[in-house]
């Protein structure tokens, strides 16, 4: 019991000695296309799809105004 | 031809890569040099591009001095630092570390690191990035450490 106790601290232990990745090995992590939100522009094109499929709409982007016939 | 010619470009860099391993490396391996800057590099680190000129002209400047730069990549496929080398041709010399064991040896804390070393293995200086606005500030120190060391 006693040594499955310390098996299992021990376990417990080197459970945190390798977090994440070294900067020398970011990359992957350093292609453009890993920042969020820039990306490749692929994330707009899923969004606009996502809006003709389900709503029926599509283009609209870069458009000012909030709808209220003001702009 | 363009390969070909760039091929011929690239061969005194290549040639000179292939001197050193990552498991031969050791700051005792240049004896006659007062200061060894060790420049960790990648591919796909931006300011290393910004870093490669400078590099260049200060082994050129400072060599006879006793100052070696040694420039070790860190890139894990050796065409990412082949395409590199061709458009940022290194006037120093080159260490491949596709295992990122010198790397590790050094515990470096960011990308690109600068580790000045003493040909006994004695760390003097080290700097974390690469900033046109510290230009001034590195060259100082290695100035510093050369007039030290001589």
């Amino acid at each position: 019991m006693r040594v499955l106790t310390l098996l299992g601290c021990l376990l417990l232990v080197s459970g945190c000695q390798n977090l994440g990745v070294n900067p020398w090995e970011r990359e992957v992590l350093a292609r453009e296309a890993m920042i969020p939100g820039v990306a490749d522009g692929l994330d707009d094109a899923f969004d606009d799809h996502i809006y003709f499929s389900k709503e029926g709409s599509s283009g609209g982007r870069g458009f000012g105004g909030g709808g209220c016939g003001c702009n | 031809m363009r390969r070909l010619l760039i091929m011929l470009l690239l061969l005194p860099s290549l040639l000179r890569a292939e001197g050193v391993t990552a498991e031969q490396f050791s700051p005792s391996l240049y004896p006659d040099a007062k200061v060894i800057y060790v420049d960790f590099w990648a591919s796909w680190c931006v300011p290393c591009r910004q870093s490669f000129p400078w590099l260049t002209q200060m082994q050129a400047r400072y060599g006879a001095e006793g100052l070696k730069i040694v420039g070790i990549n860190v890139d894990r496929r050796r065409e990412d630092a082949q395409r590199f080398l061709a458009e940022h041709p290194a006037g120093f010399d080159l260490v491949m570390d596709p295992a990122g064991k010198l790397a590790a040896r050094y515990q470096l804390q960011g990308m690109p690191s600068a580790v000045l070393l003493a040909p006994d293995g004695t760390e003097l200086e080290r700097h974390i990035g690469f900033r046109a606005d510290h230009l001034d500030e590195y060259e100082a120190t290695l100035r510093r450490l050369l007039a030290e060391r001589n």
